[in-house]
């Protein structure tokens, strides 16, 4: 009888149907959710498991299907009785409120009061205190949630969003904004909640981490369900395979050249802050990869070459010559292309129009008069929806209705457009499914095969190992090792953790 | 370490401005006897008085993010109608000084409506009613002001409570209403969550509109009450008393660190005010020209938001590396 309790689901999704406008988001969608485990929710960009995590939370309505809560069949649903029964959301983008004590944050929503008006203080930061030594951290709630690194931060979500009496934690690609150590606590609260029996929902675009963390995985397909495996009795290529519906024999489909001239030449740089002392160079026809841990200081050196930073000491040389003081417009003159890490943000103009979003680089070189002419302008997108195939073909498209890897595609018609010799990748791929990235690296491909040189910053070590002529590796402002095509994974991170 | 550290944070929960203050009225007290006196601090108060009561509301919508440029009109209305209720219809001063609250509060709940509910940008909005409030102040005596009132309408304005000018416990109280609201209860730490991240108020479970709409309605309260102790002093009630008060009330709590949304606080926007008043005060008693005096005190807002914005990035950025 308590076997039988204990194995019977926290929760369960049978048959889940969800369309909006255009979409079926979901297609009988089932899963469950049993105490105690790690349940790995995967699949491409918009295989709906964003859609299926917001039926869960009640933020969406569902179009059919059930849903069951400990096996009894819940007919109301919706955010509140979704919380009143438990299911806990941590969401990608962070909900806290900066200028609030970690306590407050915590009890959002649900302020302890004395005489019926004022905060009862001591009682928040007693309870916010215990509710996170209950998952393993110890930290000040008396602190402003701004003065936290972000792996704290995210230990305060999870402590609020458990705070009311959750056993359904669903965390949304938890570990994206953390650094190593920050993912290992991450994984040892993980696992103190499990052993609870506190059921967790991990999504996530990170293969590795099924298998560091998960116990079952279900893939989700273009809003279908297409299996659920038990993580120790698969293999990760069968998970890639179910995910993309097809074999994928060659992920990264690289042709070596052989490389040119040495088209960027970084000496010594420093910036007084993260670099601390960057050498490296980059030749026409080759990809470099710069592996490195989140806080390294790779993005601070893409910043630095392209001229955003300033610095205190070194010399950046491209094709030969040195470059006084680099600055954005200079380095754009001169052919160098930022790519940068955060495309939303830094590398489009959302609201506007695709055309727009291409020409916006070369506006002065293409029309010298300083009159657009619109005929023109939207050739020069067309013929770039043409060669790198951005869907959908449409010029007058605002960006930020594309999906991820036709944003980023942008990005690089926007920098193509204006001939650059040098680019300079961000995490190219990052956050964009399996199929656009594939298309983005046969870009890269064909870039360097037509000579240009490419820097490629990436998170992701088989992306560094796949697309590579050369790796090197940073750590706390350090270039710290220098790898040929062909090394092995293993050594790489142990460079890029600090071990040699 | 720690030493360094709780040093750094100290600075940084102390708004920038609150140095410069303290260094004018060093300044101010060398250059002129008269500066640091008795009757010149009461009387400094007292003027300012107005601005703080303004402040105090105003901070609160700052802090979730709105920009709030209705006060000077509101608070003009307010005065306006206050006295309209007491010379054109007699009513009873009690009973005009709710008038001039509820005035007040109704415009902060029709600002609140037009952000919250509509999603006009609050600058927009309130700028919309500011207009509106300034042309109804305006048409309500065919442009003319109010005047002879009973000699009990100067209590608010010219009255004293154990020695103490009531302007200036006025403003005390609207600083302690504020200071408590923001610090100690429930609604305080929704308006920084609406400002911080108002998403994450909703996915609590509240309704943030709402609360919104009370910010402002609590703004507009307290220019209810300024337009009470503007009315009072003057012992008329002009038309375009207020005018420009809604950007001294900004430039106040932006130099008192709310920069951004979600930041800011009571005690900061209290800061900044004093530093507008100070100003004005040491430029008048050290013998400045009028007209020399708006010169020097636009810069001199913009400097010191300057500075304040440089040393806590200073601050933050040593305290970043030093981690």
């Amino acid at each position: 009888m308590k076997a039988d309790r204990e194995n019977r689901p926290l929760l369960q999704l049978l048959g889940i149907n969800k369309a909006f406008p255009g979409v079926q988001a979901l297609k009988k969608v089932d899963f469950e959710l049993r105490p105690g485990e790690v349940h790995v929710l995967v699949g491409e960009n918009g295989a709906g498991k964003s859609t299926l995590m917001k039926v869960i939370a009640g933020a969406h309505t569902k179009d059919s299907g059930r849903i069951l809560i400990d096996g009894q069949e819940q007919r109301q649903w919706g955010p509140r009785v979704s919380r009143s029964k438990g299911v806990a959301m941590v969401y990608q983008e962070f909900t806290l409120v900066p200028f609030r004590s970690v306590a407050e944050n915590i009890f959002l929503g649900r302020e302890k009061l004395k005489t019926r008006v004022f905060l009862d203080k001591v009682k928040m930061y007693r309870e916010a205190s215990d509710q996170l030594v209950s998952i393993g951290i110890d930290l000040d709630v008396r602190l402003p949630v701004m003065d936290l690194g972000v792996g704290e931060q995210q230990m305060v979500e999870i402590a609020k969003a458990l705070a009311l009496n959750g056993r359904i934690l669903v965390l949304d690609e938890p570990t994206s904004a953390l650094t190593v150590p920050e993912i290992e606590l991450l994984f040892q609260v993980i696992r103190r909640l499990r052993s609870k029996g506190v059921g967790i929902i991990y999504i996530s675009h990170r293969m590795e981490e099924i298998a560091q963390i998960g116990d079952r995985v279900t893939v989700l397909r273009d809003g279908e369900y297409i299996g659920t495996r038990n993580v120790s009795e698969v293999q990760l290529d069968q998970i890639v395979v179910m995910m993309v519906g097809r074999e994928i024999n060659n992920l990264f489909s690289r042709s070596f050249c052989e490389p040119g001239d040495v088209a960027l030449r970084v000496k010594g740089l420093r910036d007084g802050r993260r670099l601390k002392d960057v050498s490296l160079e980059v030749r026409h026809g080759e990809v470099v990869g710069l592996a490195g841990l989140i806080g390294s200081g790779r993005t601070e050196l893409a910043r630095a070459v392209f001229g955003l930073d300033t610095l205190l000491s070194g010399s950046i040389e491209l094709f030969g010559k040195s470059v006084a003081k680099s600055n954005p417009p200079g380095s754009l003159a001169l052919g160098v292309g930022l790519l940068p890490e955060d495309r939303k943000r830094d590398g489009l103009f959302p609201i506007l129009p695709l055309k727009h979003n291409v020409s916006i680089c070369s506006l002065r070189s293409m029309f010298r008069s300083g009159f657009i002419n619109p005929k023109v302008e939207q050739s020069l997108a067309k013929e770039y929806i043409d060669k790198l195939q951005i869907q959908p073909s449409d010029i007058e498209r605002q960006v930020k209705y594309l999906s991820g890897g036709n944003q980023q595609k942008v990005v690089i018609a926007k920098w193509l457009a204006v001939g650059p010799k040098v680019l300079i990748f961000d995490e190219p791929t990052r956050g964009i499914d399996v199929g656009a990235k594939t298309e983005i690296h046969c870009l890269m491909n064909q870039l360097v095969n037509a000579g240009h040189a490419i820097l490629m910053i990436s998170s992701e070590l088989p992306e560094i190992l796949g697309m590579s002529d050369r790796i090197y590796v940073m750590y706390e402002g350090r270039i710290v090792a220098e790898y040929p095509q062909g090394t092995g994974a293993e050594l790489i991170m142990r460079s890029a953790m600090g071990f040699n | 370490m720690v030493n360094r550290s709780k040093f750094r944070a100290f600075f940084l929960r102390v708004p920038t401005v609150a140095w410069v203050l303290l260094l004018m009225i060093i300044v101010f007290t060398i250059s002129s006897p008269h500066f640091f006196t008795l009757h010149n601090i009461s009387n400094i108060l007292s003027q300012g008085s107005i601005l703080i009561i303004l402040s105090m509301g105003v901070i609160v919508v700052k802090i979730t993010g709105g920009i709030e440029l209705s006060v000077g009109g509101v608070m003009t209305l307010a005065g306006m109608s206050m006295a309209a209720a007491l010379m054109k219809f007699d009513w009873p001063i009690p009973l005009c000084l709710i008038v001039a609250l509820l005035v007040g509060t109704f415009f902060g709940f029709l600002n609140g409506i037009f952000v919250a509910k509509m999603g006009i940008p609050s600058f927009i909005a309130t700028l919309g009613c500011q207009g509106m409030a300034f042309g109804i102040a305006t048409g309500m005596n065919d442009g003319r002001v109010f005047s002879g009132f009973p000699r009990q309408m100067g209590y608010f304005g010219g009255g004293s409570i154990l020695s103490i000018p009531v302007p200036v416990c006025l403003s005390a109280i609207a600083f302690l209403s504020s200071f408590i609201l923001l610090g100690y209860t429930r609604f305080g730490v929704y308006v920084y969550a609406i400002g911080g991240n108002e998403e994450s108020l909703v996915l609590s479970g509240k309704a943030a509109w709402w609360h919104k709409v009370k910010a402002y309605m609590y703004s507009g309260f307290m220019a209810g009450l300024a337009g009470i102790v503007v009315t009072s002093r003057n012992m008329t009630s002009q038309p375009m008393v207020g005018f420009g008060m809604e950007f001294e009330a900004f430039a106040a709590v932006v130099l008192g660190g709310s920069f951004i949304a979600g930041r800011g606080s009571a005690i900061g926007a209290i800061i900044g005010a004093l530093f507008i008043i100070v100003l004005r005060n040491g430029l008048n008693v050290t013998g400045v020209p009028t007209y020399l005096q708006l010169a020097i005190i636009g810069p001199a807002l913009i400097g010191s938001i300057v500075l304040s914005i440089l040393v806590e990035r200073g601050l933050r950025n040593r305290s970043y590396a030093g981690k």
